[in-house]
């Protein structure tokens, strides 16, 4: 179903606590224009691995897990943002959606977290996707700090010993990835609650 | 520490690797009663390194309570102090007019209630780099205990992570006080996890009662 994913056995490799590195980084491209979607898939694909999607039904099939950039055209017939954060945003994974918009986009309204005017500018393009991926990892390895740290509390001897390195393990990566952030979007990345929408 | 109150026993966490001499966030576990918990705030807040520019953040206590705690009574020195007041809504009116009199180069910011953490993060992010651009700033978070009540375990976990980190890189140092005896042993231990060192006033050395 995904003839552009271009990693094999990505899910299989992939890293639960999502280190950054590039390669675990998959971005879903869907404008309602194939045209558009294919010449954005080819931009993208110089930094990430990228799936394209041609009409919504498409589009919710190729998200899962992996996914942690979305680029959806905000008008595509039946699929909404809300959709796709209820679909692929769980507490083991998360995915920040920009929309694919003719104009500005009141994102505190909606359940996207960014928005790109058409036509997308290269630069701007891969700067988006790149600073929503951060937003993404910061998000989900926060996650896993929490819950780690419940699991620490309640353990004791190895067990506690094995979690506390976990633990320190997990807090270097949001330090690495919190650089890239300042402070009101690690706030927005991390606490942002997305079930706004009616 | 060498302050007049005693060797507060700081404990380092397990999980620390990097450990430095002055621990930039500190968790004070302070009981209801007793533990010298003003004391030993203030002793936090002003630090080895005197620092003079406070960012104090309320929930329960009235501004002018936490300014009280910050203010050198002894020196009568004035200081500069901005306090974000997360629950001035939630006090009586009363007691919000009465943190209009604190020392008058005092700042106070009352947080709109409908405000939520990706808010007041803003806000505390706004004032505390207004006041690292002046100097050498301070933090004093009370509490962790009343923000738990405003919002679930998880998301002030998650507040929490992200406000050390900005306290860490902005060169500032913090702490965060707790009240142990309204919380299950295993939220403390959770919670303990986010910060440098622990100053538990239940089993402190603080000066004799």
């Amino acid at each position: 179903m995904n003839p552009d994913e271009t990693a094999d056995g990505e899910s299989a490799t992939r890293d639960r606590s999502h280190d950054g590195s590039p390669h675990g980084r998959v971005v879903l491209v869907a404008d309602r224009d194939p045209a558009v979607t294919d010449e954005l898939a080819a931009v993208l694909r110089e930094r990430f691995t990228v799936r394209s999607a041609y009409d919504s039904a498409d589009a919710l099939a190729s998200l899962d897990p992996d996914v942690s950039v979305a680029l959806l055209d905000a008008e595509l017939p039946g699929l909404s943002a809300q959709r796709v954060v209820d679909r692929v945003r769980t507490d083991d994974a998360d995915c920040q959606i920009a929309a694919l918009a003719d104009e500005p986009v009141d994102v505190e309204s909606t359940a996207f977290d960014d928005y790109l005017l058409k036509p997308v500018d290269d630069d701007r393009l891969t700067e988006t996707v790149e600073r929503l991926s951060q937003r993404a990892t910061y998000r989900t390895t926060l996650e896993e700090f929490f819950r780690v740290a419940r699991e620490r509390a309640n353990a004791d001897g190895e067990n506690r010993d094995r979690l506390d390195r976990r633990l320190s393990e997990l807090d270097d990566s949001l330090d690495d990835v919190f650089r890239s952030l300042d402070g009101p979007e690690a706030y927005d990345a991390a606490l942002r609650e997305l079930d706004t929408d009616p | 520490m060498g302050g007049n109150s005693g060797d507060i026993a700081m404990s380092t966490n397990p999980d620390d690797s990097g450990s430095t001499e002055t621990p930039l966030n500190v968790l004070l576990l302070a009981p209801t009663v007793g533990g010298h918990e003003d004391e030993v705030c203030r002793e936090l807040l002003h630090g080895p390194g005197e620092r003079e520019h406070a960012l104090l953040v309320t929930c329960m206590e009235s501004p002018a309570e936490r300014l009280d705690v910050w203010t050198d009574h002894e020196n009568g020195r004035s200081e500069n102090a901005t306090v974000v007041d997360v629950e001035a809504a939630a006090r009586s009116t009363v007691a919000a007019t009465a943190g209009t009199d604190g020392p008058p180069n005092a700042v106070v910011e009352s947080v709109d209630p409908e405000t939520d953490l990706v808010g007041l993060g803003d806000v505390i992010d706004r004032h505390l780099s207004a006041l690292v651009s002046e100097g050498e700033a301070t933090v004093c978070v009370h509490s962790v205990s009343d923000l738990l009540q405003r919002a679930e375990e998880r998301a002030v976990f998650k507040f929490l992570e992200v406000l050390t980190s900005t306290v860490e890189r902005a060169g500032a140092v913090a702490h965060y006080h707790m009240n142990p005896d309204v919380h299950d042993p295993e939220t403390i231990e959770t919670f303990e996890v986010l910060f440098d060192s622990v100053v538990d006033l239940r089993t402190a050395n603080v000066a004799d009662e």
